[in-house]
């Protein structure tokens, strides 16, 4: 009996350490990737995991990945039976976060799985990821793991502020300044410069406020940078009342790159605002109604 | 599903058919033309510091007459213009100053939201609705969006049905080899649909769906994943009730659930979302997520009052409202005052905003709250007065802290000597901005603007010419260092004036303003100027047929501080049309 047991000793670790230069891993991981885990499969520069192997042909293989808190607290992990085998060959592969990291495969902890169902998101915070190899027929470890921490950093667009939505505004005071205010990116990035474009598009006669917004080029298409008002000197003709009426403008959040700061979704503009000018005259009149 | 929806509307068709009475009567309503504008930029020096703002030429068609044959009708909605100005939504030829885009075709052209294709024959309480439509359901379901399609509106007596399938984005292939590429978009089909009941004025219920899937194979190539432009698709259901609950008193709600993929290339998942079939199927993007919207309240001749509370919940995401920002929870409190046999007059709201709510990010918080009082004090005076406060503000190290106090005083006389009628409007206006730069060193300016205005308004009594004064000061003051600021005033003055001649058929009409405005806190101290002028005529060439033409030219200088030094430009704008009324 004895024997059979250091025999088998024997052979686990030797087949152990055989497995451990079976495979020789790498993994690189940005250290703040998107918020939204769904994304992080459209964008190569996430998540590169590099793996040399060296052994018998098609050995199958399943990618275990384990998400932890800053604490280094497991909050998620691969539910095994949803990883599909990966069979590698001799050489080096290079696996991209959509080929690595299998999200429909992966169960978090409670709260996080829920405000990920809601959300997709993960809340913001420090994390750390640690991606593993096992044997895809024993589940047994073949390496031990390669672990990466990361920050995840989630902004809330900006909001507007002035003019109101659907507010009237004074004719012959707009004619000289229009005050635009909204409210900044959310928490203020602290490594990342943003700018702010200010868009303002007229609502021609017929046309619906989000029908102008979706369809006409913008009278003003200005970059603001860091602050969040902008005074705008329209130089339009607003005394008619079929021309220059009605007005609908956003903001749109731009990167150090000048691409719309998406925050892993949508083109970085801000929910419109639609406002339009009267004349004193007019005003009075309806203060008369 | 699809054979279920052309059923019903072969059904409602047949319907529409059956029910035809006779004899009918014929009526034509409604209008039609073509409107010009034209616009030109002459920069001096030549250069690029200011851009051309609208399209140098652009024709709109409009043709929107309403046939009535008896109790049938047939309004029709077209209206076009073979360009394309679009900026949000993609267009194939880029944006200004592209080169190398390719010009429209049919499909895209009819889908392109600048353009209207509708018509909607209704007989009775039945309404096809073909082509363009505008349609709104509810608030949280659909209601923003124009599609291009087919459906119908039922309405016998309390029972509400209705139903539209379209196109509410149209297919852009991305194109690499124009300059800027052209990232093109996805077509997005959508589909809505309500079953419900209302009595008006009493109550309403209703169930309403909507639905928006971007299709894979309208376009080649398709945008790049890098671009953000991602197949989606999203599906929302929502229920609303609308009731009076006793005389004077209301209650309005709706709860929606929405479910939305924001990449249908992702892989299917069994641990996330779970699929609702028939109507859409979930996978590794796919979020689900509530929204609702409460108000109940009071509203009489004298007296309203209301508190009305909206919840968006982080993933709440629907196709009807694709620029809708979720994640957010609102609530306020509104009334309105009538007193002094109504000659005063109060409205009144205070609430708050908390954002990011999921906690995926730092909370925020936003209190908005404003009042306006107007009172006839005489048959000659009356004032307005505006008042409204906007906070907004996170925690953290980074937190941010804005705040915006506006004050608004707009004092109004009148007198009548024996030929005019005199009418003078003072208006003072101050404005208050703290506001926190949101990058780093985060340091809190303090923006302050007084704005002062007069408007003069003479009404001649035996004279049909009509005129206005308008004087203004506006004053804006921004820290630049401390205990320096940089100062933008501008002075304005204008005039406008409308003449009826060749009795009243023509009426001509002008404005002139001058704004002279100047910067002080920057070395050295600089001003410039703007001119605009105006002048337009309205002729009634016939009772039916009416022209309209407006020129308007702005000369603007800069600052000499500004580069190229003494820079000018004059902007013209030419609007005419031809419009034609049917009745």
């Amino acid at each position: 009996m004895k024997k059979i047991f250091i025999i088998a000793l024997i052979f686990f670790t030797r087949y152990n350490s055989l497995n451990a230069q079976l495979f020789r891993t790498q993994m690189t991981l940005s250290a703040r990737p998107t918020a939204l885990l769904s994304n992080w499969a459209q964008r190569p520069e996430i998540l590169i995991y590099t793996i040399n192997y060296e052994g018998p042909e098609n050995f199958p293989v399943k990618i275990k990945a384990n998400f932890s808190d800053g604490a280094g607290n497991l909050i998620g992990t691969s539910d095994l039976n949803f990883v599909p085998n990966s069979f590698f060959n001799v050489g080096t592969t290079i696996l991209l976060s959509k080929d690595a990291l299998l999200f429909q495969s992966i169960r978090f902890t409670g709260s996080i799985q829920r405000t990920l169902l809601q959300t997709g998101r993960l809340p913001a915070g420090s994390y750390q990821l640690t991606l593993q190899l096992l044997n895809a027929t024993t589940l047994e470890p073949l390496n031990e793991g390669d672990t990466r921490p990361f920050t995840i950093l989630s902004y809330q667009l900006p909001i507007l502020m002035q003019p109101q939505n659907e507010s009237i505004l004074s004719a012959e005071q707009s004619a000289v300044a229009i005050t635009f205010r909204w409210t900044p990116l959310a928490p203020a990035p602290t490594q990342e410069r943003t700018s702010f474009q200010l868009q303002i598009f007229e609502i021609q006669e017929g046309q619906t406020p989000m029908q102008a917004f979706r369809s006409n080029r913008p009278l003003l298409d200005e970059q603001v940078n860091g602050v969040t008002q902008f005074i705008w000197r329209p130089q339009l003709y607003l005394a008619d009342s079929a021309q220059n009426r009605k007005f609908i403008w956003t903001i749109q959040t731009l990167d150090s790159n000048g691409f719309g700061f998406n925050n892993g979704t949508g083109d970085g503009r801000s929910e419109p605002f639609w406002f339009q000018v009267k004349s004193t005259r007019e005003i009075l009149e309806q203060r008369k109604q | 599903m699809k054979k279920i929806l052309i059923i019903l509307l072969l059904f409602s068709t047949a319907n529409l058919f059956a029910q035809q009475p006779s004899p009918p009567k014929i009526s034509l309503g409604g209008s039609m033309g073509v409107s010009y504008e034209g616009y030109g930029l002459d920069l001096n020096p030549a250069g690029s510091y200011y851009a051309p703002r609208r399209p140098w030429n652009l024709v709109r068609f409009n043709f929107a007459p309403t046939f009535n044959f008896g109790k049938w009708g047939l309004p029709v909605n077209i209206n076009f213009t073979p360009q394309q100005t679009n900026f949000v939504t993609p267009s194939t030829l880029g944006g200004y100053g592209s080169i190398g885009g390719k010009p429209q075709n049919l499909w895209q052209f009819l889908t392109n939201p600048l353009n209207n294709f509708g018509v909607s024959p209704k007989y009775k309480w039945a309404e096809l609705q073909l082509g363009t439509q505008y349609l709104n359901y509810s608030e949280l379901s659909t209601g923003d969006i124009g599609l291009f399609g087919y459906g119908f509106a039922l309405t016998p007596k309390k029972f509400r049905v209705r139903f539209f399938n379209g196109v509410s984005q149209r297919p852009i292939s991305y194109n690499a080899l124009a300059t800027p590429p052209i990232i093109g978009a996805y077509q997005r089909n959508n589909w809505m649909a309500q079953l419900g009941m209302e009595e008006e004025g009493k109550y309403s219920v209703s169930l309403n769906f909507a639905k928006g899937k971007d299709k894979l194979s309208s376009v080649n190539p398709a945008p790049p994943a890098l671009s953000g432009i991602l197949p989606q698709e999203g599906f929302t259901a929502s229920f609303v009730v609308k009731t009076t609950i006793a005389k004077n008193y209301y209650f309005n709600s709706e709860f929606a659930h929405s479910i939305y993929t924001l990449d249908e290339t992702q892989p299917l998942t069994v641990i996330g979302v779970k699929d609702l079939q028939p109507f859409i199927k979930a996978n590794t993007s796919t979020l689900a997520d509530n929204a609702a919207k409460i108000s109940i309240g009071r509203k009489s001749k004298n007296f309203d009052i209301g508190i009305s509370t909206k919840y968006l919940g982080a993933g709440f995401q629907t196709a009807g409202y694709p620029f809708m920002q979720p994640d957010r929870w609102d609530y306020t409190l509104n009334t309105r005052l009538n007193a002094w046999k109504n000659k005063m007059n109060i409205t009144a709201s205070i609430g708050q905003r908390m954002n990011n709510l999921s906690n995926t990010t730092l909370k925020s918080k936003q209190l908005i709250a404003n009042v306006n009082w107007f009172t006839q004090f005489s048959d000659h005076f009356s004032v307005n007065a505006f008042y409204s406060n906007f906070g907004f503000q996170t925690s953290g190290i980074n937190g941010l802290r804005n705040v915006a106090n506006d004050l608004s005083i707009n004092p109004t006389y009148t007198w009548t000597t024996e030929k005019i009628m005199h009418n003078i409007t003072g208006t003072y206006s101050w404005s208050k901005y703290d506001e926190r730069t949101n990058y780093n060193p985060l340091v809190t300016t303090h923006n302050n603007t007084h704005t002062a205005l007069i408007t003069y308004i003479p009404t001649y009594l035996n004279k049909k010419v009509s005129t206005d004064f308008t004087a203004m000061y506006f004053l804006n003051k921004t820290p630049l260092l401390p205990n320096q600021f940089l100062k933008t005033t501008f002075y304005s003055l204008s005039s406008n004036i409308g003449l009826p001649i060749a009795r009243d058929k023509l009426k001509l009409k002008g404005q002139l303003m001058y704004t002279y405005n100047k910067t002080d806190g920057t070395l050295p101290k600089s001003d410039g100027g703007n001119i605009l002028a105006t002048a337009g005529a309205d002729w009634n060439i016939t009772k039916k047929l009416k022209w309209n033409i407006s020129m308007t030219g702005s000369l603007f200088k800069y600052t000499k501080d500004f580069l190229p030094p003494s820079a000018r430009y004059l902007e013209s704008t030419v609007r005419t049309s031809f419009n034609y009324r049917f009745k």
